[in-house]
């Protein structure tokens, strides 16, 4: 049997028409510049992909928006011809490459049946014999006799599905379709199409939603910048295709991770910062990163060993939960259990800025049973399309460690962050929550020399101290650079969407200091190093509840307000 | 294959025109009134400039105005209208696959359908100056309206297809269409023409089909050689039409 769909070395490129539909007069203005940039400025959808997708297949296609994926199906309908190579078809085909592309809004709903029939390749007898089938399915009730322009966009969807489904495609093509339409209507929409499928019939479907497309393809292909990454089953695919923008899911179809696959992960995690190759893989979906940036980045990393957490350290970590328990003998999960009844969870998101494997504690004290995690390279602007898609409603916990001040719109991020969480879900945050734009004062700074000093006192002093205090500078840099959204927003910010449950402090500028520039130095086993940090950490803690010492982290705990509010 | 019948294109044709109908007088009270109103209304305009201040030499005159203002608004909102049939369709062009050129179809047969509507007033219109339409009608109005759809799909194909690439092809048809209609005898019979400018007035592709149409309409002749080299411009148009149309087709999903 022939296969249904044929790709073979399609190559396709857009010129950029807006010089020609911006007008003759400006056309011919600027005409040697014209001519040039229509030979020059093309956009390639495609770069030459082949694959062949077989009759009676689902065959899904997922990517970025712009990787080529709509184009793909414009060339399988036919709506474009490729530049090189072919694109061969069998059998009738239906595209839902846009629900009820092909309706007027001001006929009525069996007009447009019609209409939309016709356009599909059918005859006015085909049609006036699934007319009653289709304003069946399509439950629209009395309203198929009024005009379109009356419909809600539920009543749209459900009209172009059925008209779709019934007029017995040999290949369907659906395009994001499958994200509108209520919960009921929506089953019986994969209903329909495994139906379809059952008779032989060949899907091709481009969507975000990972699991309609998980559970209803047999195979995908994941399309990147005009090629194919991959082509395989759904699952392996998909999984792959989310690593690629930082998240790692343990899909609902599958055991839960075990902690060595966590632990495999985070390592995977270490070496990404290593190699340069798969961090730039990884750092790629969010590209906005200035080359400014780039350069500061090179100019502080290899002078500090890769930057640890209190997570790491277990001294830090004790101060760090005795501060925000209150309570020397009580661990931080105890407490989150204890005093919020945060415990027993099933699915979590981590968005870690820097912080890995901060789940595995988690799940360890069994406050949450799994976690989905995203690493977020520097320059996050908002929560990835497809995970807010992907995951409405589906969390119950999201954790937040040192992410707020970096996203580009925190408020956006925050929203989308809410609309993830189920509705008794809880965000647990551990932000600096200081004056916005993170200065080291004067006192910080000289506090902060004295310590170094101290550190230091194997080393020669006199030909070190231009470089401490370039060191130190350096420091305040980087947190200034760090914190472009001002932090202080960071707890109105989350007041607007959540309840905010709880806010305890546990650390502060001398805190970041020995975390990023002395930890390393440190010998964590050795009692009077132990007792150093400590004293250190309360001290600060002291000097900024007399207000001396200004930057401060904290956790807080927020819960999802429910929405009517707003 | 199915796509491909002739029976499949025939209920394509119809229910595109038959959303064309629907669509065009939707929202509006008096339909398909209107479309007599405008070339009343100029034939109206006309008659009192031309009859009674300039005091033309034609008998007939308002008679002699409607049986080429019909015709001839038939032609104008067809090409007017082409420019922007395919963008106004923009999301079937995009998202369906299917012949586009019908929808130009559609187009043009909806305007022919209103045409054909009016012919009742120009009917009217003979009574009134005692006159009678004549049998020869039954085969010069299906041979001119033949002649006519083919060439006002030649014109619109290439309208449409262009107005894509260069919006300002719009503008141009506007003024195009003003011109040709001065240079089409519409208002004035073809006699009144100086003979060094007849070759000009007569190279207008339109010229002999619409006096053709007022020879058949007013006098019941239909001149066999007229008809003849009307068809040919008309097939002429078409082709050059059709090509420009077909040279840019695949491009049309890519623009919109």
């Amino acid at each position: 049997m022939a296969p249904a769909v044929t790709f073979n070395a399609v190559y396709k490129e857009y010129p950029f028409y807006q010089h020609i539909t911006a007008g003759f007069k400006s056309f011919l203005f600027h005409l040697p510049r014209s001519i040039a940039s229509l030979k020059k400025t093309k956009f390639i959808a495609l770069k030459g992909i082949s694959f062949e997708v077989q009759q009676g297949e689902v065959f899904g296609i997922i990517g970025r928006n712009g990787s080529g994926k709509s184009t793909i199906l414009g060339l399988t309908a036919g709506v474009m011809q490729p530049d090189r190579g072919s694109v061969k078809t069998q059998g009738k085909i239906s595209s839902l490459l846009e629900l009820g592309a092909g309706f007027h809004p001001d006929l009525s709903g069996i007009e447009n049946i019609m209409l939309n029939g016709i356009l599909s390749g059918n005859t006015r007898a085909d049609m006036m014999k699934k007319m009653e089938q289709i304003i069946e399915f399509s439950e629209l009730g009395d309203f198929i006799y009024q005009p379109l322009r009356t419909y809600s966009s539920g009543m749209h969807a459900r009209l172009g599905f059925s008209v779709a489904v019934h007029i017995d495609p040999e290949i369907l093509l659906v395009d994001e379709a499958l994200a509108v339409g209520d919960l009921d209507f929506k089953g019986k929409c994969n209903r329909k199409m495994k139906e379809f499928t059952e008779s032989g019939a060949t899907i091709i479907i481009v969507s975000h939603d990972m699991p309609a497309i998980a559970e209803l393809c047999n195979r995908v292909a994941w399309i990147d910048n005009g090629t194919i990454m991959k082509i395989g089953s759904p699952i392996e695919v998909i999984k792959e295709y989310l690593h690629s923008l930082g998240i790692v899911l343990d899909l609902d179809e599958e055991e839960p991770l075990s902690e060595s696959e966590i632990e495999l992960v985070a390592g995977k995690y270490d070496t990404t910062q290593h190699s340069g190759d798969v961090s730039a893989l990884l750092a790629e979906p969010f590209d906005a990163r200035s080359p400014v940036d780039a350069i500061a980045h090179e100019m502080i990393s290899p002078a500090v060993p890769v930057p640890s957490s209190w997570w790491d350290s277990p001294i830090i970590m004790h101060q760090c939960e005795t501060f925000i328990t209150g309570n020397p003998e009580i661990s931080f999960y105890n407490y989150l259990k204890k005093e919020y009844s945060i415990a027993g969870l099933q699915k979590g998101l981590s968005i870690c800025n820097k912080l890995k494997g901060i789940e595995h504690n988690f799940r360890q004290y069994n406050t949450c049973r799994s976690f989905d995690i995203i690493d977020v390279p520097d320059a996050l602007d908002h929560l990835p399309q497809d995970i807010r898609e992907l995951k409405l409603n589906h969390y119950d916990i999201l954790l937040c460690v040192d992410v707020l001040g970096h996203v580009g719109d925190p408020g956006a991020f925050l929203k989308d962050a809410k609309a993830i969480l189920k509705d008794d879900g809880f965000i647990i945050a551990l932000e600096y929550i200081g004056p916005a734009y993170f200065q080291w004062t004067e006192q910080e700074i000289g506090v902060a020399d004295m310590l170094y000093k101290a550190f230091n006192n194997h080393s020669d002093l006199s030909a070190n101290s231009d470089q401490q205090s370039a060191n130190i500078s350096v420091l305040s840099n980087e947190r200034n650079r760090a914190t472009a959204v001002s932090s202080e927003t960071v707890i109105p910010m989350l007041q607007k969407r959540f309840d905010i449950v709880a806010v305890r402090y546990f650390g502060g500028p001398l805190y970041d200091l020995i975390l990023n520039r002395i930890l390393h130095r440190l010998d964590q086993t050795n009692e009077k190093d132990v007792m150093l940090i400590k004293t250190i950490m309360q001290c600060e803690q002291i000097l900024i509840k007399n207000g001396i010492l200004k930057n401060q982290y904290a956790m807080i705990i927020g819960k999802k307000r429910k929405s009517h509010g707003e | 294959m199915k796509k491909t019948s002739l029976e499949y294109y025939k209920d394509l044709v119809i229910v595109l025109t038959q959303k064309e109908l629907k669509v065009r007088y939707k929202r509006s009270f008096l339909g398909y009134l209107w479309s007599i109103a405008n070339p009343l209304a100029l034939a109206l305009v006309f008659f009192v400039a031309f009859k009674i201040f300039m005091k033309i030499p034609i008998e007939n005159y308002t008679l002699f105005l409607i049986a080429g203002l019909f015709p001839w608004q038939w032609f104008l909102n067809s090409v007017n209208s082409a420019a922007m049939v395919f963008i106004g369709n923009a999301t079937l062009i995009k998202k369906m696959h299917f012949r586009h050129d019908v929808l130009i179809v559609a187009t043009v047969l909806n305007d022919m359908l209103h045409f054909i509507l009016s012919i009742p007033v120009i009917i009217l219109f003979l009574f009134i100056y005692g006159m009678k339409p004549s049998a020869v009608w039954f085969i010069g109005i299906p041979v001119l309206l033949i002649i006519q759809f083919i060439i006002t799909m030649g014109f619109s194909l290439a309208i449409a297809a262009i107005n894509l690439f260069f919006r300002d092809i719009e503008r141009i048809v506007f003024i195009f269409t003003s011109l040709m209609f001065y240079m089409t005898p519409i208002i004035y019979s073809e006699a009144m023409v100086p003979s060094e400018y007849k070759t000009l007035i007569l190279s207008n592709p339109l010229s002999i089909l619409l006096i053709s149409w007022r020879n058949l309409l007013m006098h019941g002749v239909l001149d066999v050689k007229d008809s003849a080299l009307a068809f040919i411009y008309s097939v002429i148009v078409f082709a050059i039409g059709y090509l420009i149309y077909r040279k840019l087709k695949w491009r049309f999903a890519e623009v919109l």
